[in-house]
């Protein structure tokens, strides 16, 4: 796999999902809705009692961001799937591996780049103060490729079945439960002022992790779907 | 004695038909000396009186919900790598066991601790991961039940098995990495327990006759599934 043109094979591919991601605008513009609705729902939904929210802000915001994967996971294969594409990667051996990187890459940047633009406003409707501001961009820029990777392997423990949407949500939702503990504790402490560079060292843990690892589960399982049992 | 010969059905039937009625005479033997010694027998505790005594229920449970994971962690792992059936079946009839031990610690725990400390529920390390460890066995048994090829539903819940796996240093280093309000080990395997021996002996016992009554479960389900391949073969 690592031959001379793997460089320039990752190029292409990662510009051909770029170019795929940016010709259909949906793809960024409704997860850009959706964060804005649904964090306008937690004011809106506690008569304006700015103190209530600020107390449970930081979580608040996160469990968005953990909403909006699991509405959107469900298309991380599936169109590849559909078209037969990604069973051609899976029989071509030597690919596989990075072209599942490469899709979980695009997949998290296009998830990243409205959150990471909206950030700023979204916090302020959910009175997270300013000073937290950076501290929460750097638990989303940390926490949000962890989620996607793992939630890439309940996707394709998944693929093919009829109520796939829900039992992603329920496969994975167990481990995201330690990334949420540690950045909405991150964000928690940055908005007391205090430092959180334990937890977002906890956040960097988790996402060498999944990030390194998660390919390799996601191409075995791969593998195993379409081999003879 | 060769042991690898009991990796095959066949084989493995035989054992298992031998070694269920053992095990559910150890099972009895096991669990009437617990109840008794510990329900009636063992002293009433300094602080908590009478009441300590559903920890005879809650420490067995809370072992086996460990055990039963490890267990089909260890089996998915080797059914995974080495494609032997019997690893597969292990896990079929290793799951609604694992779940309602699960369940079954959980509930004693909230039932002891509402009239002790005053609290259903505490969100500290070890019941947040016991209660993950049940959202794992639920997430294993919906992927079981949403694949309709057995063999297909056997690998995608040994991969989510695996990765679960790291849940359980979690659970069982969690008194002593983090500041919890859980009790911290009283038993210890090379020293003194902090447990009265009158007390101690009992609880063993229950923890033992609680993995005779998982084994003779599992194995009860091992053999019928052996059952049905070797009629559908």
């Amino acid at each position: 796999m690592f031959n001379r043109f793997f460089f320039s094979r990752v190029i292409v591919n990662l510009g051909y999902e770029l170019l795929s991601v940016c010709r259909r605008y949906q793809d960024i513009v409704y997860p850009l809705l959706f964060l804005i609705i649904t964090v306008v729902l937690f004011p809106l939904s506690s008569n304006a009692d700015l103190q209530a929210i600020e107390k449970i802000a930081p979580g608040v915001f996160w469990v968005i961001i953990l909403f909006l994967l699991m509405l959107t996971l469900e298309q991380l294969f599936r169109e590849d799937w559909q078209e037969g594409e990604l069973e051609q990667l899976i029989l071509n051996q030597t690919d596989l591996l990075s072209a599942v990187f490469i899709k979980l890459f695009v997949f998290c940047l296009m998830l990243a780049v409205p959150v990471t633009i909206m950030a700023p406003i979204l916090s302020l409707t959910l009175s997270i103060p300013m000073m937290a501001l950076k501290t929460l961009l750097i638990s989303l820029w940390l926490g949000m490729p962890t989620l996607v990777f793992l939630g890439g392997i309940a996707r394709v423990l998944t693929l093919g079945l009829r109520h796939s949407g829900l039992l992603i949500v329920l496969l994975v939702l167990p481990f995201y439960v330690p990334v949420l503990i540690f950045a909405s504790g991150a964000v928690t402490l940055a908005s007391m002022g205090l430092a959180a560079n334990a937890s977002l060292a906890w956040l960097g843990v988790f996402l060498l992790l999944s990030v390194s690892l998660a390919p390799f589960v996601i191409s075995f399982v791969l593998r195993l779907g379409i081999s003879d049992f | 004695m060769k042991i690898r010969r009991f990796l095959s059905t066949k084989y493995f039937d035989q054992l298992a038909s031998r070694s269920i009625p053992i095990l559910a005479i150890v099972a009895l033997i096991l669990s009437s000396y617990g109840s008794v010694g510990g329900l009636y027998l063992a002293p009433s505790d300094y602080q908590q009186g009478d009441a300590f005594r559903i920890i005879y229920v809650h420490v067995p449970s809370a072992f086996l919900s460990l055990l039963v994971y490890l267990v089909m962690g260890l089996s998915a792992i080797m059914g995974l790598i080495f494609r032997i059936k019997l690893f597969d079946m292990f896990i079929a009839g290793s799951v609604w066991p694992g779940t309602c031990f699960t369940l079954l610690a959980l509930v004693t725990g909230c039932l002891w601790a509402k009239p002790m400390w005053g609290a259903w529920w505490v969100w500290d390390a070890r019941l947040t991961s016991e209660l993950i460890l049940l959202f794992l066995y639920l997430g294993v048994l919906a992927l079981r039940s949403a694949i309709l090829e057995p063999k297909a539903a056997a690998q995608a819940s040994a991969v989510l098995l695996m990765l679960g796996l790291l849940n359980l240093p979690i659970i069982h280093y969690s008194v002593y990495w983090w500041n919890t309000l859980h009790q911290g080990a009283s038993i210890r395997l090379l020293e003194p327990s902090l447990i009265a021996p009158s007390m101690l002996y009992p609880l063993l016992a229950m923890i033992a006759a609680f993995m005779a009554y998982y084994l003779l479960v599992v194995l009860l389900h091992v053999r019928g599934e052996i059952l049905l391949h070797t009629l559908e073969a």
